[in-house]
């Protein structure tokens, strides 16, 4: 059995704390955590890992979603029967949080919250007084500003962090431990993708395959030269 | 805001475990604030737990907390649920100890749906917590399962030292139960009662 197998990712570990602490409060506190960034940045990674700690329920919104649409998708996820009426369904949910003690953490958070169906999880919250991790979209703590109710409930803001050079180290070594990626190089991919996680994984790929194509054992800035860094911008065109 | 809330009716969807019937019986005797007997539990499984299987059950309970018994010189106990935990059954041995076997297959099956696409490293590491690490070939073999069953697709197929990227078909998530592989290399989905997968469909005809 290997002694870590748990990647330290820097946003990882702030969930995990945030969650950790939302879920040993002491019962005047409330139990609102909210993670808030740009897509990329290893917040569904974050996501699993405090779920997996708690065995906390998860849904992921759709832009589609209607109250009832919500709702259902969590007592899915429960593995309990719907009832009719969407009173009856808050209540399921509420009773099973709370009944539980386990978490639920609602994920892409920003395709309901600027609508009606954000009354759900100010009805499941005040029914339960269970513990909601809310993640989402950089714009969601002022869309919640909006949602007063909700908003003062919110224990702990946690907002998603840029990688650090120490995220993209552990995951070159825990991705690709068989070539040797320099600081160099893998510091100039952090800087250049702006710290987006998703985009450092894609160019650790390239670096990896290129590296498998020419032998190399170990890539640094000097060896890889001028060859590309995916940023997600379309190339530039040719005069 | 209403003051008194009545507890909200909770049932399990899919098939049944012993633990689940039994534990939803009791639930359900408990709404209507009954207590009851190991018999009245038993006769309500319609015989189809062993009653030696709801007393064990029932014992473990007590220990570790979730039942009260009150025995009366005479008669058979009766016991109260005093911590109810929802719907999920509380998976107890006899002496009360917690089950955690599959923990593993649980935090895969959570961590699936959670992290997008990803080679079976990428779910071992996702899936792993200090108290229960996922081994890199324990999710290799889950993913080759699920992905046999049509669970998992393949978003990139494997090859010669590039690892298979798998993603989860979402319409293909049945419940919140993981899917376990069984000895005959077969893989259960305990959400539909069903088997949704066996890898070698010919040897094991031949085994019957």
């Amino acid at each position: 059995m290997s002694v870590n197998t748990i990647v330290p990712l820097t946003n990882v570990g702030l969930l995990a704390r945030a969650v950790e602490s939302a879920a040993n409060r002491s019962p005047e506190l409330p139990g609102l955590v909210v993670m808030y960034g740009p897509s990329g940045y290893g917040k569904s990674l974050a996501a699993a890992y405090a779920a997996n700690l708690h065995r906390a329920y998860y849904v992921e919104c759709r832009e589609s979603w209607t109250k009832k649409a919500f709702l259902t998708a969590i007592l899915r996820e429960m593995g309990i029967i719907p009832m009719k009426t969407l009173s009856e369904m808050v209540d399921q949910v509420a009773e099973q949080l709370s009944r539980s003690g386990r978490p639920i953490i609602i994920d892409d958070v920003q395709y309901v919250i600027d609508k009606s169906a954000a009354n759900v999880l100010t009805d499941i919250y005040n029914a339960s007084q269970g513990t909601l991790i809310l993640i989402g979209e950089e714009r969601v703590p002022a869309s919640m500003a909006r949602l007063e109710r909700l908003h003062n409930r919110v224990l702990e803001w946690v907002p998603a962090q840029a990688a650090s050079l120490d995220d993209v180290q552990e995951l070159a070594q825990s991705s690709y431990p068989d070539i040797e990626m320099a600081d160099d190089l893998l510091d100039m991919v952090r800087t250049r993708v702006k710290g987006c996680l998703r985009r450092v994984a894609v160019n650790l790929y390239r670096i990896h395959s290129e590296a498998l194509a020419n032998n190399w054992e170990r890539v640094d800035m000097d060896i890889w030269g001028d060859r590309n860094i995916h940023t997600g911008q379309p190339p530039a065109r040719r005069a | 805001m209403a003051v008194t809330r009545k507890p909200a009716h909770l049932e399990a969807q899919g098939p049944k475990g012993d633990r689940q019937f039994i534990w939803e019986s009791m639930r359900a005797l408990h709404r209507g604030g009954d207590r009851f007997t190991v018999r009245d539990i038993w006769l309500l499984s319609t015989g189809n737990s062993p009653k030696g299987r709801v007393r064990d059950y029932i014992t473990g309970l007590v220990a570790a907390g979730y039942l009260k018994a009150w025995a009366t010189p005479g008669k058979a106990t009766e016991y109260e649920l005093v911590r109810d935990c929802g719907i999920e059954a509380p998976r107890v041995r006899k002496d009360g100890t917690e089950v955690t076997q599959g923990r593993g297959r649980e935090q895969m099956w959570r961590t699936i749906k959670i992290i997008g696409d990803f080679t079976a490293r990428d779910l071992a590491q996702a899936a792993s917590t200090p108290e229960f690490p996922v081994a890199e070939n324990t999710a290799k073999d889950y993913c080759t399962m699920l992905a046999g069953a049509e669970y998992l697709a393949a978003v990139r197929p494997g090859s010669p030292g590039v690892p298979a990227r798998y993603r989860l078909v979402q319409r293909r998530w049945t419940g919140p139960r993981a899917p376990m592989i069984q000895r005959l290399k077969q893989l259960y989905d305990p959400n539909t009662g069903e088997v949704v997968y066996r890898r070698n469909p010919q040897t094991e005809e031949g085994d019957e």
